[in-house]
């Protein structure tokens, strides 16, 4: 049955993985996230269709979609600060992390 | 659900399926040229032109299909279903509709033709047709739609596509600055029109918003409610058509390309307010007090005469015209509110006003192409040079006018005859003023334009057959197609668009010669004052100084918004900040002073009582520490600093791992999931 | 494997996702990118259509493809990066990034592909025939009804909360702070 569909979610998740490990531009890789939180999505609904009350499983999607709207805001805004704070948004040259 | 829900395949008839053919074209045509883009600069114009020409080939097949065979069967399927809701998707072909798609697609057409010499060389030229297309496409989805939310739908799209095209030099500030104005404007009236829709649905039993059903399902509803939602679906109407005071966005709606101005604020959008109303006569009729209608036609009439003497004192050409339309559609709006009097009129008045008003705005884009200027003291004497334009002009003037035999004549007259026939004084009366006052400002505005003396150096000329032609199509237009309404000629008009029943009108000849007089009063006080100059036009304005004032700054209608809707909002945002600062900080001071003060009991308690206690505690305290202190600097320093040492030794080797570099972080994490999965799968599954 | 007439249609839907997917991540031009997401989020709508998942589709496409995605173009807009125009998109890792996201791929399929379909679908056996409630009535059952086997009504307004400290957080967080010019 959904194999197809629960691998295409994967794929997904997978390819929002590569852009999150692989790009430089924060925004980006805020779309990346996206694509990985649609893949999970997708799994959800894939399933859920299986199911004789698909309800359930659908409201977890609801859920996860409010969160990736939350996340994203807050992603955002704090883009915007770091781009107003020093002019660039690339994650990478961010070391305060460093020793 | 009471109507029937037709399904897919059954009811499709010849008529309804060229009905769907005509939107289609249009929509293929924005899709392909929209997303060419760049690449569409050459043939997308020619291709957007040949798509609206085929729709205006098969709008008139369906026109002449439904004067053969009457309304096609509404067309509908399942839209969306929710619980015990459900909304149609359906093209309801009858007799209303295929004169609108008839008149959509016919000034459209000429507007394509007309943009391709207008437009040419401007780098945005393929958005421009693309917008043009996807603009017919919905306005044609409003006129086919069945149901309120679907004409809704499309009808934001045509508020859209006017939100585009207004603003189509947006680079230029006051262009997008109208088209945002026009947006707004239009959307309090369409807040309006949803909220009566929601009325709709929510009261109608059954449950519907199909346009033949909703009449019957909210009949028996209280009488009140029948008033409030009638005046809703009015509201849009109003923002829409620009009815007084939503009025303030079609003036400034002239900063877009003028074949826009003529398409969509002269012909069909702003005529899409009118439509909406005589698509919704059922439930205006509803109201038995009659307050609905009244409230339509006085809002109508005062429209009328409001932007009519506006445009008396309008330099700049186009927004001569935008008032003259405003007027109009005034006009138009009165005749409604006539109710099954004014209903035939009005639409019949729509049409020849289409027709008219396009060709007007058509010859202003002509003269402005080709003088480079819009205002109307800059031109002059160009009557030699540009013949064809001027005449065509002229025409479409006369016909505005309502001069006989002119369309606008016949029009206006069978709006005069509804209003006498509901004995409606008072906005008859208005409308004879306007009747006397249209042929002023045009007579004006065609003698400042065309005669007397060039008031500035220009090389003007004609443009080529693509600018003339439709101007000379819809002159011919303007002629003659008033006939098809003239009482004299069968009222063919009449007996196709009507509501509820057929009623001939009776010729009233008072009227008849009344108006004619009038216009003819208009057209003499015009050349009086311009051409033969009996009277200097400073000395009128010196006598008429108060009224020329008021007229000149639009009756203050912008300055009054700002005072009634802008002004109060920064006044409560005042007060706000006010209410923030002295309230709300005052309680949180108070509360401040009130904690200083306990915190001051609560000291003498501690530093008189307590303090006693403690410090006995603290003698024995320390005398037991100083035998501690002996053990820990001899015994225990010792073990710490050799495994602080050690520790030291394996932070300075192990930190290198933390590089500070986001992605190896992010990498690690992932790498780290990914093994855990490949763990599992190696040890839980393979074995 | 014989592709029966839903596969083919989700095989044609899936199709746009992924190579949507493909691009958002490898395309050069962030803008471009923007899009392809818009794109693949949309293709996933058409997918949830597909599944009888009309709501959530709904929702995707109202708040993915018309909220979300909109704010990452304004914000793109907004942030306009000038130093970093001459750079690679990709960052200095990029090689490794590959290999943990195909390591991961590999895995995940390796347990969907290893899930036989009774284990997916035994559960349920027999009780598939119900009528299936309309996805809308569904999901409000289960967020918002009041009995006991849909204990989701605390979570939803938790998430309503969420929203709105997430708004709250990011106006603060984007907005011109007073000692700025």
């Amino acid at each position: 049955m959904n194999y197809l569909l629960l691998i295409l979610g994967a794929a997904i998740f997978s390819f929002g993985v590569l852009g999150a490990l692989t790009l430089r531009n924060a925004i980006r890789i805020l779309m990346c996230i996206e694509l990985m939180l649609n893949g999970a999505n997708l799994t959800f609904i894939a399933t859920a269709s299986q199911l004789p009350d698909p309800g359930m499983a659908q409201s977890m999607v609801v859920f996860a979609i409010a969160i990736a709207a939350a996340e994203t805001i807050v992603g955002l805004g704090a883009i915007v600060a770091m781009y107003r704070a020093k002019g660039w948004v690339t994650l990478e040259q961010f070391s305060l992390l460093k020793w | 659900m009471e109507h029937t829900v037709a399904s897919l395949a059954g009811s499709w008839t010849l008529t309804s399926i060229l009905a769907v053919l005509t939107m289609a074209f249009p929509l293929l045509g924005f899709i392909i040229v929209g997303l060419c883009g760049k690449i569409a600069k050459e043939w997308g114009p020619k291709l957007a032109t040949i798509s609206i020409f085929i729709s205006l080939i098969t709008s008139i097949v369906v026109l002449g299909l439904v004067i053969a065979n009457g309304p096609a069967p509404t067309v509908s399927f399942v839209w969306l279903q929710s619980g015990n809701l459900t909304l149609d998707f359906g093209f309801r072909v009858d007799q209303l509709c295929a004169m609108m798609l008839c008149v959509v697609t016919l000034v459209s057409f000429l507007v394509h033709l007309f943009s391709q010499d207008y437009m040419h060389g401007d780098p945005g030229i393929a958005r421009f047709y693309a917008e043009l297309q996807l603009f017919t496409t919905a306005m044609l989805g409003v006129v086919t739609a069945s149901n309120l939310l679907q004409l809704f739908a499309f009808w934001e799209l045509v508020g859209l596509c006017s939100y585009l095209l207004i603003g189509f030099w947006f680079h230029k500030r006051s262009a997008y600055q109208a088209a945002k104005k026009a947006f707004f404007v239009t959307k309090v009236g369409d807040i309006g029109l949803f909220t009566g829709i929601i009325m709709c649905l929510i009261l109608s039993n059954p449950h519907t918003l199909n346009l033949e059903a909703l009449p019957s399902a909210i009949a028996s509803l209280a009488p009140a409610l029948l008033i409030i939602i009638p005046l809703l679906i009015f509201m849009g109407a109003m923002g829409k058509s620009a009815q007084f005071p939503l009025h303030v966005w079609l003036p400034n709606a002239m900063e877009g390309p003028t074949p826009v101005s003529a398409l969509i604020h002269a012909a069909t959008m702003v005529a899409a307010g009118i439509y909406l109303v005589a698509r919704c006569m059922g439930l205006f009729t509803l109201d038995s007090s009659g307050i609905a209608l009244k409230v339509v036609t006085y809002v109508g009439s005062f429209t009328a005469i409001f932007a009519a003497t506006i445009a008396t004192v309008q330099d700049d050409i186009k927004k001569v015209l935008a008032y003259s339309t405003i007027s109009q559609l005034g006009y138009m709006v009165m005749a409604l509110g006539f109710g099954k009097f004014g209903y035939t009129a009005a639409l019949f008045h729509l049409m020849t006003h289409a027709m008219f008003k396009g060709l007007l705005f058509l010859g202003s884009g002509s003269v402005i192409h080709a003088t480079h200027t819009q205002n109307m003291h800059e031109m002059g004497g160009l009557f030699k040079k540009m013949p064809i334009t001027a005449w065509t002009f002229i025409l479409g003037s006369l016909a505005l006018a309502g001069l006989f035999p002119f369309a606008g004549f016949w029009s206006k007259d069978a709006i005069l005859v509804g209003a006498e026939a509901t004995h409606s004084t008072i906005p008859l009366i208005l409308a004879l003023i306007t009747a006397f006052l249209t042929p002023y400002y045009m007579t004006r505005c065609v003698w400042l334009t065309f005669f007397g003396k060039p008031r500035k150096e220009n090389h003007v000329h004609e443009a080529s057959w693509k600018t003339t032609l439709p101007l000379i199509i819809l002159a011919v237009l303007s002629v003659v197609i008033g006939f098809v309404g003239a009482p004299f000629f069968g009222e063919l008009f009449q007996r196709f668009i009507f509501f509820h029943e057929f009623e001939s009108e009776a010729v009233n000849w008072t009227l008849i010669f009344g108006s004619t007089g009038l216009v003819l009063a208009g057209i003499f006080l015009g050349l009086a004052i311009y051409a033969w100059g009996w009277f200097k036009k400073e000395t009128l304005i010196r006598v008429l100084k108060p009224l020329y004032l008021f007229f000149k700054n639009k009756w203050f209608i912008d300055e009054a918004w700002t005072f009634i809707a802008v002004k109060p909002l920064f006044y409560v945002s005042e007060f706000c900040h006010w209410f923030d600062r002295t309230v709300i900080d005052g309680a949180v001071n108070g509360m401040a002073w009130l904690s200083v003060v306990l915190g001051n009991i609560v000291y003498w308690f501690d530093a008189g009582i307590v303090d006693g206690l403690v410090n006995l505690v603290g003698y024995l305290t320390v005398k037991v520490s100083e035998l501690v202190k002996w053990f820990d600097e001899n015994v225990i320093d010792g073990a710490v600093n050799g495994v602080a040492a050690l520790t030291g030794f394996i932070g300075s080797k192990v930190r290198k791992v933390q590089t500070g570099y986001l992605p190896n972080y992010a990498t690690i994490m992932f790498a780290s999931i990914a093994l855990v999965l490949i763990l599992v799968a190696w040890f839980a599954v393979l074995n | 494997m014989n592709v029966t007439m839903s596969q083919a249609l989700y095989m044609a839907l899936a199709f746009p996702a992924l190579v949507f997917a493909a691009l958002t991540v490898t395309v050069k031009n962030i803008v471009h990118a923007a899009i392809c997401l818009i794109g693949c989020l949309l293709s996933i709508a058409a997918i949830y259509v597909g599944l009888h998942a009309d709501f959530i589709a709904a929702a995707q496409i109202a708040i993915y493809v018309g909220a979300i995605a909109i704010l990452i173009l304004f914000s793109i807009m907004f942030t306009h990066d000038v130093s970093g125009k001459q750079m690679s998109h990709l960052n200095r890792q990029a090689v490794l990034g590959v290999f943990v996201a195909l390591a991961l791929f590999g895995a995940i399929s390796f347990f969907i592909m290893n899930t036989s379909e009774s284990q997916l679908t035994t559960n349920f056996q027999g009780q598939m025939a119900l009528p299936p409630k309309t996805s809308l009535m569904a999901v409000g059952d289960a967020l918002y009804s009041d009995n006991a086997s849909t204990p989701y009504m605390v979570p939803v307004e938790m998430a309503s909360f969420l929203l709105l400290a997430a708004v709250v957080g990011g106006i603060e967080m984007a907005k011109k702070k007073e000692d700025e010019v």
